[in-house]
């Protein structure tokens, strides 16, 4: 592992150096071991959730543990989906993180566009401000957010004043648009942006196609691969979500998943099976959108470094 | 033209992003229950906080000391052994790097919610499979959650499982941008596997440690989701972090100003800690 040798080494050199490449053999069949082991400790929760999610009430608290269940309880799903609403919670969570990921988009490639492509004055000293925003953490505006949401004018019953009802809170909007403008999506877009030529856009101006045109049909296509980068993060982002909707949702008919799993273990206090079988649902689209998309995860983030809450 | 294709954009930035910060500098200097009219009362909030003698105030350092302890404790293991794992799956001679690095990363993409109940089941007092595990060697049951000494390093081992696998990501990244070059020039002088490690490897890896140091501490210093589902601040306040703190006031007593100040706090903080990033790495965001 550690020397090299050239490939033909060990035809050609005399005793000792075969032994030296077993012994690396051997080191390479040890490291594999050892990562393997990792692997299982790393992943094992994850096994441990499912097996839990199919286990009955009684095999759950068996000693020894045994990770195959001997008997398969399915029912608990059926329990946990049709329990508190639970159907309702994933459906929420999967209206806002769609249309929250997809008006994200449209926000922060436009303004890509625009600080990529388009000339106004103060560009970069704009620029650089979104720039700067993305060292503010999201606590600190965390309360004034809430009110503003609470205070949206002619929202929720509220006067022009903003005063009177509720605004946003309790409502999808609430929910979907405060987060959908980030800084980060509008760096990583204008990064991309940038590669395209300028050539091109201007021989689409001379066959008189607009800005919009140019938007749509030349840069966003072109985009794709970044496009999609920033759906996925963002889709994580509204799908994991917590904080903001615990703060804006009291209403259970606009409550998300994550929201959702807290109000099950207050009412499954020691009922891990539906509990688990919760879990697992409420994990398994992101699991599924890792395993379509995992390398534009991991390239993504080596990219960025972008770091999730 | 611009202003069109900006206006959305804009419009979200001052509203939620730096409006809100101005907003709750200004909160802080007021007293406000979200209902009757704010009133105007200084630097009263900050003193409370900082210096009062209290019952709120000393939850408050306490909060304070707990969230340090969480932020330097998850932050040393999890860049260790993000450290060690990247260096184990760059191995040359590692088949299937892919498939490792997959497994190392699936906790990263699992919300804080879903994470903490898995640990919560897996701490549990009574059958959780630690506790299993541990009757199985013949060792008392143990309290993970319940225990003031215990809650906070098991909120810790939690929290390195759920991150590891990002410091990975981003040390893997490094390590490929090492040039080869040095790394044969060492073994034509003889230095072997670890001199290797201690003069080469780590030396250039030093932006990227300062790098995921930095990112750490910054969402570290925000945590609150594990302590508000799995022992909500308990027991003794042991797990109470600073979040956890500005949630309780602003949320559930409604002291919209004296939370705001806590926040105005932790964010002068943080900004602190990202402006020595942007200094050090030059405004480098490569990592």
């Amino acid at each position: 592992m550690k020397a090299e040798l050239h490939p033909a080494a060990g035809r050609i050199l005399p005793k000792r150096n075969k032994n030296i490449i077993v012994l690396r053999s051997v080191c390479t069949f040890l490291l594999h071991i050892l990562v393997a082991t990792l692997s299982v400790v790393m992943v094992f929760p994850f096994l441990w959730m499912v097996s839990s999610s199919v286990k009955a009430q009684n095999e759950l608290f068996l000693f020894p543990p045994r990770l195959i269940p001997s008997h398969w309880f399915f029912s608990n799903y059926a329990r946990a989906w049709q329990a508190a609403r639970f159907s309702q919670y994933f459906g929420n969570s999967a209206v806002v993180a769609v249309c929250g990921t997809l008006l994200t988009l449209l926000i922060c490639a436009m303004a890509a566009y625009a600080f990529s492509k388009l000339y106004f004055k103060g560009r970069e000293a704009i620029f650089w401000l979104v720039l700067g925003s993305q060292m503010i953490p999201g606590i600190v505006s965390l309360i004034p957010s809430f009110l503003v949401v609470k205070s949206i004018p002619f929202a929720g019953g509220n006067n022009w004043l903003g005063q009177g009802g509720r605004g946003w809170l309790n409502s999808y909007a609430g929910l979907i648009i405060p987060g959908a403008g980030g800084a980060f999506g509008v760096f990583l877009l204008r990064q991309f942006f940038s590669t395209v030529p300028d050539e091109l856009l201007d021989a689409a101006r001379i066959d008189g196609c607009g800005d919009v045109g140019i938007f749509a049909r030349i840069v966003m296509p072109l985009a794709r691969p970044a496009l999609a980068a920033l759906s996925i993060f963002t889709f994580q982002g509204y799908w994991n979500d917590f904080l903001w909707p615990l703060v804006i949702t009291t209403d259970d008919r606009y409550r998300t998943i994550q929201l959702g799993l807290m109000v099950f273990r207050q009412r499954f206090t020691t009922d891990w099976g539906p509990l688990m079988a919760g879990v697992t649902i409420a994990t398994a689209p992101m699991l599924l959108v890792f395993l379509l998309a995992q390398r534009y995860f991991v390239r993504g983030i080596a990219l960025t470094g972008m770091r999730e809450g | 033209m611009a202003l069109l294709f900006l206006a959305p954009f804009l419009l979200l930035f001052v509203v939620f992003r730096i409006g809100p910060v101005l907003a709750s500098l200004v909160l802080s200097f007021t007293n406000y229950d979200g209902l009757s009219r704010p009133v105007w009362v200084g630097a009263a909030n900050y003193g409370n906080i900082l210096f009062g003698s209290e019952a709120a105030s000393r939850l408050f350092w306490v909060s304070v000391g707990n969230t340090l302890y969480y932020t330097v404790g998850e932050l040393a293991l999890e860049a260790s052994i993000g450290l060690a794992l990247a260096l184990l799956v760059n191995a040359r001679v590692l088949r299937i790097k892919a498939l490792w690095r997959s497994f190392f990363y699936l906790p990263v993409i699992t919300s804080a919610v879903a994470a903490a109940m898995i640990w919560l089941w897996i701490y549990n007092s009574q059958t959780g499979l630690l506790n299993l595990l541990l009757k199985g060697l013949g060792l008392p049951n143990q309290s993970f959650l319940g225990d003031p000494r215990l809650a906070m390093p098991s909120i810790i081992v939690m929290a390195v499982w759920g991150g590891v696998g990002w410091t990975m990501v981003i040390y893997l990244a490094g390590l490929q941008g090492i040039p080869a070059g040095l790394y044969d020039a060492a073994r034509i002088d003889g230095a072997s596997g670890w001199q290797q490690f201690w003069y080469i490897t780590l030396p250039q890896l030093q932006p990227v440690t300062f790098f995921v140091v930095v990112m750490s501490c910054i969402s570290n210093l925000q945590v609150f989701s594990q302590m508000f589902i799995m022992t909500n601040g308990g027991p003794l306040n042991t797990t109470i972090s600073v979040t956890l703190e500005i949630w309780l006031n602003a949320f559930r007593f409604f002291r919209f100003g004296y939370a705001s100040a806590m926040s105005f706090l932790l964010f002068v903080v943080i900004f602190a800690i990202s402006l020595l990033n942007n200094r050090v790495l030059g405004g480098n965001r490569e990592g």
